[in-house]
């Protein structure tokens, strides 16, 4: 039963000073004096289109839409209110420079909480990873040897030997890009910030590294592992 | 499991669940907003979306983007009527 409607009354209501709506947020209803106006899809492109007080309306209400969205979204990463206002504004600018690209297989608002979220993460990513370099990023994906500091003395003699295929296969099979890219990816690093440092892009680096899998996996196959016999011996930490 | 039998899984996961036919971290945005929206309103997958989904598997910081959109389309309100 909506609410109101047990009452006999129904939503939204028209009293003097503007419209009563009834929303519903995370399962519990409230109550909202003059709500934001309800656009379609079609209205977000054209309203965002328009000069004037037609366009500013509707540039203000969807700023409103983006910093609650982000602060809902980094609630529980140490974000500050200026990343959140700043990562708004940059995706604001992009959401109007790209607004003829958006194809419509979306809900525009979504379209454009994607970009927001893609700016402050990568906004996040930069300031985390700045000062780590290309090789800091590779060594500490770098896998250790079986007989070494950082590794138990008493694992199996299976896993070793698959230790050192993998370890071999790393080492003798990818290219130097390949290696640094894959080994920064296992450290931890993320893509945007590795392909910064590659002097390329993140659809270019996932390219670079796609192939360095498949050469990884072919390396193991010859090695004469099956697939199978790799996931038994991992399973069995 | 110790950071070395972290990384030995993660590298091996990379590189046997290589496809044939992958798209790329781009590609995938392309197509997110509507991935997130068919996720939420529990919609069939088309064939474009399903090779994002497959991206998202083998991706964590698009899988982390993702994350994140979803969370911040809860704060976009169904209004009642």
């Amino acid at each position: 039963m909506k609410p109101g409607a047990q009452r006999g009354r129904s939503w939204p209501r028209v009293f003097r000073g503007g419209l009563i709506v009834r929303i519903q947020r995370e399962g519990s209803w409230q109550t909202i004096t003059n709500p934001p106006k309800y656009r379609t899809d079609e209205d977000w492109v054209s309203d965002l289109s328009a000069v004037g007080f037609r366009g500013d309306e509707a540039l203000t209400e969807l700023r409103r839409i983006l910093v609650t969205g982000l602060a809902r979204a980094f609630h529980q990463f140490p974000a500050d209110s200026a990343m959140v206002q700043d990562s708004a504004q940059e995706a604001l600018l992009l959401i109007i420079s790209r607004v003829e690209t958006y194809r419509g297989d979306s809900r525009f608002v979504t379209w454009a909480l994607s970009i927001v979220t893609r700016v402050a993460l990568s906004e996040m990513r930069r300031a985390r990873w700045k000062d780590v370099s290309l090789d800091e990023m590779s060594e500490a994906g770098r896998i250790p040897p079986p007989a070494s500091e950082a590794s138990p003395a008493n694992i199996s003699y299976e896993r070793s030997r698959l230790i050192e295929v993998v370890r071999n296969a790393i080492e003798d099979n990818l290219t130097p890009k390949q290696r640094d890219a894959i080994q920064a990816e296992l450290g931890g690093a993320p893509p945007d910030e590795i392909a910064k440092r590659l002097g390329t892009n993140r659809n270019a680096l996932y390219k670079l590294t796609y192939d360095g899998r498949v050469r990884l996996k072919q390396a193991i196959l010859r090695a004469g592992w099956s697939e199978d016999h790799v996931r038994s011996v991992l399973s069995g930490t | 499991m110790s950071e070395r039998d972290t990384k030995l899984k993660s590298v091996i996961d990379m590189a046997l669940s290589v496809l044939p036919h992958e798209i790329g971290c781009d590609d995938c945005f392309d197509y997110f907003a509507a991935y997130a929206d068919h996720l939420t309103n529990g919609a069939a997958m088309p064939e474009p979306l399903r090779l994002v989904g497959e991206h998202l598997e083998r991706c964590a910081c698009c899988m982390e983007e993702l994350q994140l959109l979803l969370e911040a389309m809860k704060t976009q309100n169904k209004v009642s009527r």
